[in-house]
Order: structure tokens, then C-alpha cells, then sequence
């Protein structure tokens, strides 16, 4: 016979935190099953409640938020001195929007740097890629954190003419022509594949009546992401979420530009409309209207951001805008413009199929699978890295006449360890994709109503520098219309495509995993 | 006009009979709460008033709090920080409309909440993507990922998921409460119910709780070590664990 009425939930709990009436329950336990299950799910629930506050938090990189707020606060800031002007009866009104202009104030102040000077000057070296220093002497300051001592970057003397990545090029009659070495393109554009990175140079062609021509270079291993005129909004913006995709695009004879991404000493210089600006470790908007030869540029610099752009008018005066300031359009101080005197080199020039990575010399390039630049005559030591990780290397005495390093030129060196990384490491990451992903389902499912309810395994490759090398995709459901086939196609290549960007530490060498995507809807 | 039962303190006697009416409890309870002090209420004057430090100090004190909040309550970890910028944005937008008449952090828990059901709202009509966790292609070999380790995240992914099955207004009484530590009188002003309310909801949010425990095939490997122990050792308590069942 069971002793004693059955406990209540309240009594079991309190058993179960403290032992309170465990005189009183532990004989009725002993003998009531359904009692006694009740009480193990409780001191089971009491238990992981205590592992679930030991976890973890779910954020560990609050940069994106801050820089958001960031965003914010200009935005409320101006509107606040906006509402002020136009609105100085609405006591209500006036008072919310002090506020917010104090809050955005404050938001401000805290997201700059809190001690060191805005506006760092990076003292760019005369061997730079892009030749010597053709910009106005910029103003001495200190050093920023984080960037090359002088001196660093000096054995990567020559000058990248093209090409890492893949890059095309649109002649002004938008037919794409394959970029070659030392090839000089006038107007059309350059476009650099979704999110990929280019590293190149474009010799600058002497301005011809008002039209502008483009010139990008990068100091060494940096990287760089141009985005259209068109799709330059608050999406697109260095501060928008992830998963805003946009094409990259130089526009080479008017437009916007919009640069993003910068590191160490890398520059970059844009000649549009006989304006020259050399944008120095900064994240900024240019606005060119070159237009029949008349240019009236804007630009901006983002706060929090630093560095300077340089600005040579066509009349040779220039202007130097540092971070956290905005150019007023059209204001101009009195200087001497310098001009770009290409630095002859030897040019060399790699093929190999599979190439993610060049190491030559002292410097670093992602991308491939073709190589094309011009160094100074030497010896020089070459290094490939392919897409799984293998690497092959080369050592030749480069002279004036060049060098075209055939695939069989390149020796394996012995493969490296297998890397590895926990699923700690792998899944934040993941998760940060997972609404792009989402959002490929989305758009893909107003068009195909066929791929409601879909899993598929995700099959990602690694090498060993925590690039993803390659995406595989593999579908559970068995699609046999053509229709379906497309649809199914149509989103594995955008899955591919965003997983792609995704980022990895380092595993110590090539590794996989796979992750299975369910996709459902109401 | 001092309150009869606050002699230290000034109270708008309009406030106080309307907290009596809201929460129906005895008067020694809103003494209680009118007497606390808001340890943020300095910062949030500070950061009014342009003090850029005081804004960041409130940012970086209560940023894990609401991450903590939001990934429980959601469910689902890829719209964690989404949807807690969204709060924080609520926050920079409208905090000067925190009037200080309770705590902030009950304000900023009250926000969170009614962003994530908003979030929520707007997610119903939406396609979802459910995508587990990634599988290594090989095992570590020297204890980076240790079995224990895997365990109770499995075990913790097994109680995010019966949670996520009990009715939102269940769930945000027991996160908050069991999880998130808020007394159900601080719940009652954050969702804006009777305490009582608050406490009928946790009893039959953790019922419905200790039954789908019962039934979980990860969960009830816990309750059987927990028979176990209770077979050997007639008195199992929290109080008394040192180590896992």
C-alpha cells in the first residue's frame, strides 16, 4: 500500500532543490512508479536548467551590432538637426529628438577611438606597386595600430598590371575581352566576380577630354571589394548586414564607387572626370559625375574608419579629406599635382589549374588560377597552393626578359597534416550563413513551388588557410522534371555561391564537413 | 503625499493604488518595488544627457542578458543577433521614453520580448531553413571535442527543443523565470499580467515539462541516472550533485 496521498508538483520541486519534505516522500516514492518518474524528470529539468546557464552566450562577436548602432546614430543625429530646423514649435518633438540627438552624440563619441586621433596618416612608400608615390605628400602623423612599419612592403617593387581572380573586361562596346598582361584598356569596365577578390593594376591612359580612366592598384596581399554605382545603398554599405550581395564593379568612366575593406598599406586610386583620388586605408563613398567633362565629386569618409583620401582636381589643386569627415563638394585648396611614372619590371607570368594561392617573392596572393605581374629582375622563389591544399613550388632567376612558368615547372612539396576544426569553430560560422541561405530558399520558392520541403547535404571543403575551396551539394528528394531540376539547380548555385564567402580560422590543412539543410515552409 | 505603508518614501498616491489594483498584492510588495534602487538609472540619466561612456557601460552590461534572452526565446540560434540588434536599436531609438517608473532592465526585457514576438509574428507566414550541426569529416584526435562535451550539448539542443514546443505564453514565463532568473513579480511587469498568471504559467509550463522529459529518448537518460542514484541513495537533490548523472 502506498503511503500518503500523492505529493504535488510544488513538493516534488522543492524535494528535488532542497530536500525539503524528503522524510515525508521518500517511503511514497519508493513505492509509487508514476511518482517517482515524476520526480527523476524534475531533479533531470532542475539539472540541465544549471548546464544551460553554464553555456555559453550566443554572441561572441559584437562588431556587426556595434557597427549598426554606429549607423544608426549618424542617422538620428541628422535627423534630430534636421527636425530642429524645421519643426522648433513641437516642444514634444523637440525634446525626443535632443535626446536622440544626445544618445546619438554619445553613440558617436564611444565608437570612435577613445584617445588616439582620428585622422591617421599611413606614410605610403615610394616602391609601392602603383610606382612612386604619386600623391601629394600627406601630413605627418603617427603610425595607426595595426599597420606595416615602414619599409615592410619594400622588396614588392614592380607593378601589378593584372590579373589574380577572376576579372573581367568590357570594352566600351561591352565586349569582353580577355585581360593579358601590360594590356592597356581604355573606358568600359572591369568586373570582379560577386564577392570575389581582384588584385590589379590598370596603367592610367592619359586623360582624354574629360573622360575618366581608372586605376587600381593594391600595395600586397589586401582585400578589396568594389561595388556598382547601382547597388551602392544602405544594403551595401560596409556596415549592412551579411548577405547583401552585390556585383563588383569599376566603373571607369563616371559613377559612384564605393571602397570597402582595405588593410595595412594598401591604396587604392581612382582617376575620373580629371579628378585623381588616392583613397589611403579608408572606407569611403565617391560620388563622380564626370559627365561631359565636368566633375563635381562628394566624398565621404566613414567615421570609425581611418585613414585619408587625397583629392587632385584638374586643375592640379588638392585636398586631403581624413576619416570622419565629409568633403564638402567642390572645395579645393592650392597644391602641385604629381603625376604616375610607371616603374618598369620583368613580367611573369604562372598558369596552373587549381591555383587558389601565389607566394612569390615576399608577398602573398589569393586567388587563380593565373598569375600575371611585373617584378624587378632577380631571383625569385615561387609558391602555388591548389585548391586541396597542395603545394608546388618553383626557384628562378627572373630577367629583364620575363619569365612564363608552365604547370610542370612546379614541383609537389610533401602534402601537409589533414586539418581540422572542432564543431564549436564551425558552427557560429555556419550559423552567421544560414539567412543567406534562407534567403536563396525564399527567393527560389516564389518562383518554384516544387522545392517546398527539400534537404540537402552541404558538403564544404577546406584548405588549410580556412578558405571554403569547394561546396558540394547533394539533394535528398529526387527531382525527374526538368522544371524541378532547374529550380533545384538554380538554388544549389546560390547555396554554393554564399557558402563560398564563408570564412574559416585556419584548420592546419585541407579538411571537410558536411551539413544537412532542411528546408521547409508553411 | 507619503504612503502609509512607505514612510521614507514619496509615492503619487494615483501610482499607488494602481499598482495595488494591477498586481493584487499586499501593499508591503509595491513599497518593496518603489523602494528598490535601479542601478541603471544613473546611466541612463548620464546617457541622455550625451555621456558616451554611460551609453556603452548600459550596451556592454546588458548586451549578454538580452542575446542570452532572445536565443531563448527564439529558438533558433541564426537569428540570435538579427533579432538582437533589432532590441538594441528599439533601445537607441526609444530610450528616452523609459520614464524610469520600473527598473531598466525590466523595461529592456519587456522590449526584447515584444521585438522577438514581433520577429515571430512576421517569421509565421515565412519559409524556414533548418540546418543542423556541421559533422566534421574526422574525428579530433587529442580531446578537442571531449565526449562529455557533446553530451550536454545534445542534452541542452534536447531541452531547447521541448521548450520550443510549449505555447509562447508558457515559454516566456518559464525562460524568463527558470532561466533568466526574474523574480514572477518582475515577470508581471515585463509581459504585463498578474503575478498570479505568472505563477499559474510556470506551474503548467514546467508540468507539461517534466512530462516531455519523461519521454525524451536524450532527456530521460538524466532521469534514469537519476532512478539509479535514487535506488542507492534515497535522497537525490540538487543540493547535493557533484557530478553528472
Amino acid at each position: 500500500m502506498i503511503p500518503f496521498l500523492h505529493p504535488s508538483q510544488s513538493e516534488l520541486e522543492a524535494m528535488a532543490e532542497s530536500g525539503a519534505h524528503a522524510d515525508r516522500l521518500r517511503e511514497h516514492l519508493a513505492h509509487c512508479e508514476r511518482c517517482r518518474r515524476r520526480y527523476e524528470a524534475i531533479v533531470a529539468y532542475f539539472h540541465l536548467r544549471k548546464e544551460v546557464a553554464n553555456s555559453s552566450d550566443p554572441i561572441s562577436d559584437w562588431s556587426r551590432i556595434e557597427s549598426v548602432l554606429e549607423r544608426e546614430a549618424q542617422k538620428l543625429a541628422r535627423a534630430s538637426f534636421s527636425a530642429r530646423s524645421l519643426s522648433p514649435k513641437l516642444p514634444i518633438f523637440w525634446i525626443g529628438a535632443s535626446l536622440s540627438c544626445a544618445a546619438a552624440v554619445a553613440f558617436l563619441v564611444w565608437l570612435a577611438p577613445p584617445s588616439e586621433p582620428q585622422a591617421e596618416v599611413v606614410k605610403l612608400e615610394t616602391s609601392s606597386p602603383l610606382g612612386p608615390s604619386a600623391s601629394p605628400e600627406p601630413p605627418q602623423s603617427a603610425q595607426p595600430k595595426g599597420t606595416p612599419e615602414k619599409g615592410e612592403h619594400r622588396h614588392t617593387r614592380g607593378r601589378f598590371i593584372l590579373l589574380l581572380g577572376s576579372v573581367h573586361y568590357f570594352a566600351r562596346n561591352e565586349e569582353e575581352q580577355p585581360p593579358a598582361l601590360s594590356q592597356t584598356v581604355q573606358g568600359g569596365r572591369i568586373e570582379v566576380e560577386t564577392r570575389a577578390q581582384a588584385q590589379l593594376a590598370l596603367l592610367p591612359l592619359e586623360d582624354d577630354e574629360g573622360q575618366a580612366v581608372g586605376r587600381i592598384g593594391v600595395a600586397s596581399q589586401s582585400a578589396i571589394r568594389l561595388l556598382s554605382a547601382d547597388e551602392v545603398d544602405e544594403k551595401a554599405s560596409p556596415f549592412a548586414k551579411e548577405g547583401a550581395r552585390v556585383e563588383a564593379r569599376i566603373e571607369l568612366e563616371r559613377g559612384r564607387l564605393f571602397v570597402e575593406g582595405f588593410e595595412s598599406s594598401s591604396r587604392i586610386v581612382v582617376l575620373a572626370g580629371g579628378y585623381e583620388a588616392t583613397i589611403i586605408q579608408a572606407r569611403c563613398t565617391i560620388d563622380f559625375e564626370s559627365d561631359g567633362g565636368r566633375a563635381e565629386p562628394v566624398i565621404s569618409v566613414w567615421p570609425g574608419s581611418e585613414g585619408q583620401v587625397l583629392l587632385v582636381n584638374p586643375q592640379g589643386e588638392h585636398l586631403t579629406l581624413k576619416a570622419g569627415e565629409k568633403w564638402p563638394p567642390s572645395s579645393h585648396s592650392a597644391s602641385a599635382r604629381t603625376t604616375f611614372a610607371p616603374v618598369e619590371g620583368a613580367p611573369l607570368e604562372i598558369s596552373f589549374p587549381r591555383a587558389v594561392q601565389f607566394e612569390v617573392a615576399d608577398f602573398r596572393l589569393q586567388g587563380g588560377p593565373n598569375l600575371a605581374l611585373q617584378l624587378s629582375p632577380g631571383p625569385i622563389e615561387i609558391r602555388v597552393r591548389d585548391e586541396l591544399g597542395h603545394i608546388y613550388q618553383a626557384k628562378r632567376h627572373l630577367d629583364a626578359k620575363g619569365l612564363v612558368l608552365e604547370p610542370s615547372a612546379l614541383e609537389p612539396l610533401p602534402p601537409r597534416v589533414q586539418g581540422f576544426l572542432p564543431p564549436e569553430v564551425l558552427t557560429p560560422i555556419v550559423r552567421a550563413g544560414r539567412p543567406a541561405l534562407q534567403r536563396c530558399y525564399e527567393r527560389i520558392l516564389r518562383s518554384h513551388a516544387e522545392l517546398l520541403g527539400l534537404t540537402i547535404h552541404l558538403a564544404i571543403m577546406l584548405d588549410s588557410q580556412g578558405t571554403v575551396r569547394t561546396v558540394r551539394l547533394e539533394s535528398e528528394e529526387k527531382m525527374s522534371e526538368p522544371k524541378e531540376k532547374a529550380a533545384l539547380s538554380e538554388l544549389e548555385a546560390c547555396i554554393r555561391q554564399e557558402a563560398l564567402t564563408w570564412r574559416f580560422p585556419p584548420p592546419g590543412g585541407p579538411m571537410g564537413f558536411e551539413i544537412p539543410l532542411r528546408f521547409s515552409a508553411q | 503625499m507619503l504612503s502609509p505603508a512607505a514612510p521614507d518614501l514619496a509615492i503619487d498616491v494615483r501610482k499607488w493604488h494602481a499598482a495595488q489594483a494591477w498586481v493584487s498584492l499586499p501593499k508591503c510588495w509595491t513599497v518593496e518595488q518603489n523602494n528598490s534602487i535601479d542601478p541603471d538609472r544613473a546611466l541612463v540619466n548620464r546617457a541622455l544627457s550625451g555621456d558616451a561612456a554611460a551609453f556603452r557601460e548600459l550596451f556592454v552590461k546588458h548586451r549578454s542578458n538580452v542575446a542570452r534572452l532572445v536565443a531563448r526565446l527564439l529558438g533558433n540560434p541564426s537569428e540570435v543577433e538579427d533579432v538582437t540588434q533589432e532590441v538594441f536599436l528599439h533601445v537607441f531609438r526609444s530610450l528616452h521614453l523609459f520614464r524610469g517608473e520600473a527598473r531598466f532592465s525590466t523595461w529592456l526585457y519587456r522590449l526584447t520580448v515584444n521585438v522577438v514576438r514581433m520577429h515571430l509574428r512576421q517569421k509565421r507566414s515565412r519559409p524556414q531553413l533548418v540546418a543542423e550541426e556541421p559533422i566534421p569529416e574526422q574525428t579530433p584526435s587529442h580531446g578537442d571535442d571531449p565526449p562529455e562535451a557533446v553530451d550536454r550539448r545534445k542534452r541542452i539542443q534536447a531541452l531547447e527543443r521541448l521548450i520550443a514546443k510549449l505555447s509562447p505564453k508558457k515559454r516566456e514565463v518559464l525562460i524568463l523565470h527558470d532561466f533568466e532568473g526574474v523574480p514572477a513579480k518582475e515577470i508581471a511587469q515585463i509581459l504585463g499580467i498578474p503575478v498570479l498568471t505568472v505563477r499559474t504559467r510556470l506551474f503548467y509550463a514546467r508540468k507539461a515539462l517534466y512530462a516531455a522529459i519523461a519521454e525524451d529518448p536524450v532527456l530521460c537518460s538524466i532521469a534514469d541516472a537519476v532512478a539509479e542514484r535514487l535506488a542507492s541513495h534515497p535522497n537525490p537533490t540538487l543540493a547535493s550533485e557533484t557530478e553528472d548523472p
